[in-house]
């Protein structure tokens, strides 16, 4: 299998990857990956529980979804080390308000797009794909609760 | 059969052993073919020693030359070529033995790095001779390496393991050793210099100390064996472990070297072939040391590249070398303390040290710094470095940043080491709880 086709991904996320993509150095995608965690909300205290901990990070990340208006899902979350924060920005915002299915559409290996797989240690491309776990348990409940609530067939 | 040549790079080694003021940083650079590469288009600036060093061209291309030329299994075959293969692995021994100081043919064994060595060491002098409520003294800034395998033959046996604490400057405190080294204790097995702290411990007293109880004296030379003489029969310990690849050597070769009496006593850990006199259903008997510690097919080739990389090592002159460290010690301890925010692990003077520095920056991801660093061509690691308990002592759970420098850095990678950090920090640093309060 390969790496999913960039231009086929969901808009945002599609803009991100190509906006990082079209850095062509190293230390300006990690510019750019600082700015997009910047740009996320910040988490609010009571919200970092152990329970939306991300596990296999080297650095402190939380990330969660919850139902979002309209059958879609809304993807929170923060981490204290600055670029694994944009790289879980890519996921909080870009995959923001999808339905749950488009969510689970989505192979998380469009990283790879991003040019910035290559320089990082092996322990935060697992922490990425970590995160994306970490969504993806809760996306799924939420897909099964959307399920399980609608009407009999 | 004529004792081949070291192919080429030497020549840098050969003006700077005239005199330490020879050296010339450009020309040892020169040999080594790395260095010249570019990482993320950026000029490579290497300061991970303290994990692999690289290797000069002579070391490249002994190993190379040996597969191309001389390739043949050892201690067997009745063939030249298995006798000219034999010839070179064994020359390489005896460089190992010239370059450390130790006393004769019987005492330096290959292993394929320094973990491997005291794995023999602890496995097999342990089993025979560590039992219930024995001490096993270690230091606190060990490496894994000298560790675990103490931690497992300990655990095995019913021994103990009991931790000698450090001074302010990570050396191991030589005070409270002396209160914590007891009659009990089998083993003081210390690291010689710290691969986080940089600190070179005081192996002389240590080994006294040791001898005073009638312990096992083992020193951890990995970190030390690339920076300075190990004269190893001079310093009073009974067994010593290094790995090549830190010292411009091929990668899987290393040493356990061991007074002669000591590995005599020595049950094999491995066995196998090669390791044997005579074999039947009935009875196995040894063959004798070293060989006995050296179970299977070794990594000859890198044996024979190690044997190059000596040999460029003391063509430079440890007088050169080191007066060159220091420079680049007193050079990198001024840089660092002018980036903000950066506190240093380890010694604060450039006496007493090796060019290893670990440090933390305030407010500050390790890894995110590692990663910037790494954007600007300035390799370096982060990490607990396989020292967790050390780790603990110094509160750095997060981690430290380390880097390592050798005998090709120069004085201009240094100063771009601290402008790479503060342009780091300029980026990365969050602001404190305290600072965001104000």
């Amino acid at each position: 299998m390969s790496a999913p086709d960039p231009g086929a991904l969901p808009g945002r996320l599609r803009d991100m990857v190509a906006e990082l993509a079209a850095i062509p150095d190293l230390e300006g995608k990690y510019d750019a990956l600082i700015e997009m965690g910047e740009e996320l909300p910040d988490l609010a205290p009571e919200s970092r529980t152990e329970g939306r901990r991300v596990r296999g990070c080297q650095s402190v990340v939380h990330a969660y979804a919850e139902a979002g208006p309209g059958g879609t899902v809304a993807l929170k979350g923060h981490a204290d080390a600055l670029i694994v924060n944009g790289l879980l920005a890519l996921l909080v915002r870009g995959l923001d308000g999808l339905t749950p299915e488009g969510f689970l559409a989505v192979d998380p290996r469009f990283i790879e797009a991003t040019g910035v797989l290559g320089a990082l240690t092996p322990s935060r491309v697992n922490g990425f794909y970590n995160i994306h776990q970490r969504l993806k348990a809760d996306v799924q409940a939420l897909a099964g609760a959307d399920r399980s609530a609608g009407p009999a067939a | 059969m004529p004792e081949p040549t070291i192919p080429g790079g030497l020549e840098a080694a050969a003006s700077a052993k005239e005199s330490p003021a020879a050296y010339d940083v450009e020309r040892v650079r020169a040999d080594f073919p790395i260095l010249s590469r570019q990482v993320h288009g950026r000029p490579l600036i290497y300061l991970d020693n303290g994990a692999t060093s690289q290797k000069p061209r002579s070391v490249i291309e002994a190993e190379a030359s040996f597969y191309a030329n001389s390739n043949a299994n050892i201690h067997r075959g009745a063939h030249g070529l298995g006798s000219e293969a034999t010839a070179a692995f064994e020359r390489a021994r005896g460089a190992v033995e010239r370059f450390i100081g130790a006393h004769n043919g019987n005492e330096v064994a290959f292993t394929r790095n320094t973990t491997e060595a005291v794995n023999l060491l602890a496995e097999s002098w342990g089993r025979a001779h560590l039992g219930p409520g024995d001490e096993i003294a270690l230091s606190v800034s060990e490496h894994h390496a000298n560790l675990v395998p103490w931690f497992q033959i300990a655990k095995e046996r019913g021994a103990r393991l009991v931790p000698l604490p450090l001074d302010q400057d990570g050396r191991i405190d030589l005070e409270a050793a002396r209160r914590l080294v007891g009659p009990r204790c089998r083993v003081l097995a210390f690291t010689w210099v710290s691969n986080v702290l940089g600190a070179v411990n005081p192996v002389e007293e240590l080994a006294a100390l040791g001898r005073s109880v009638g312990a096992l004296v083992f020193v951890d030379a990995a970190q030390a064996a690339p920076h300075f003489a190990l004269r190893l029969k001079e310093r009073g310990v009974d067994a010593a472990a290094l790995s090549a690849h830190k010292m411009l050597g091929p990668t899987g070769v290393g040493v356990l070297w061991g007074r002669e009496s000591l590995l005599e006593g020595l049950r094999p850990w491995q066995t196998g072939g090669s390791m044997i006199e005579t074999v039947d259903f009935e009875t196995v008997t040894w063959n004798r040391l070293p060989w006995r510690l050296e179970a299977g097919t070794p990594n000859i080739a890198g044996a024979v590249g190690f044997h190059a990389a000596l040999d460029y090592l003391r063509a430079l002159g440890w007088p050169a070398v080191e007066a060159h460290e220091r420079a680049l010690c007193a050079r990198a301890l001024a840089a660092l303390r002018g980036v903000e925010g950066l506190r240093l692990r380890g010694p604060a003077a450039p006496e007493g040290r090796v060019a290893v520095f670990s440090f933390s920056l305030e407010g500050v991801d390790p890894f995110d710094a590692g990663a910037l660093l790494d954007a600007q061509g300035i390799e370096v690691r982060v990490g607990n470095h396989c020292a967790q308990p050390l780790m603990a002592h110094l509160g750095a759970g997060d981690g430290l940043i380390r880097a390592s420098a050798y005998l090709y850095n120069t004085a201009s990678e240094i100063d771009a080491l601290a402008e790479g950090l503060r342009r780091a920090v300029s980026k990365l640093r969050r602001p404190t709880p305290a600072a965001a309060k104000a």
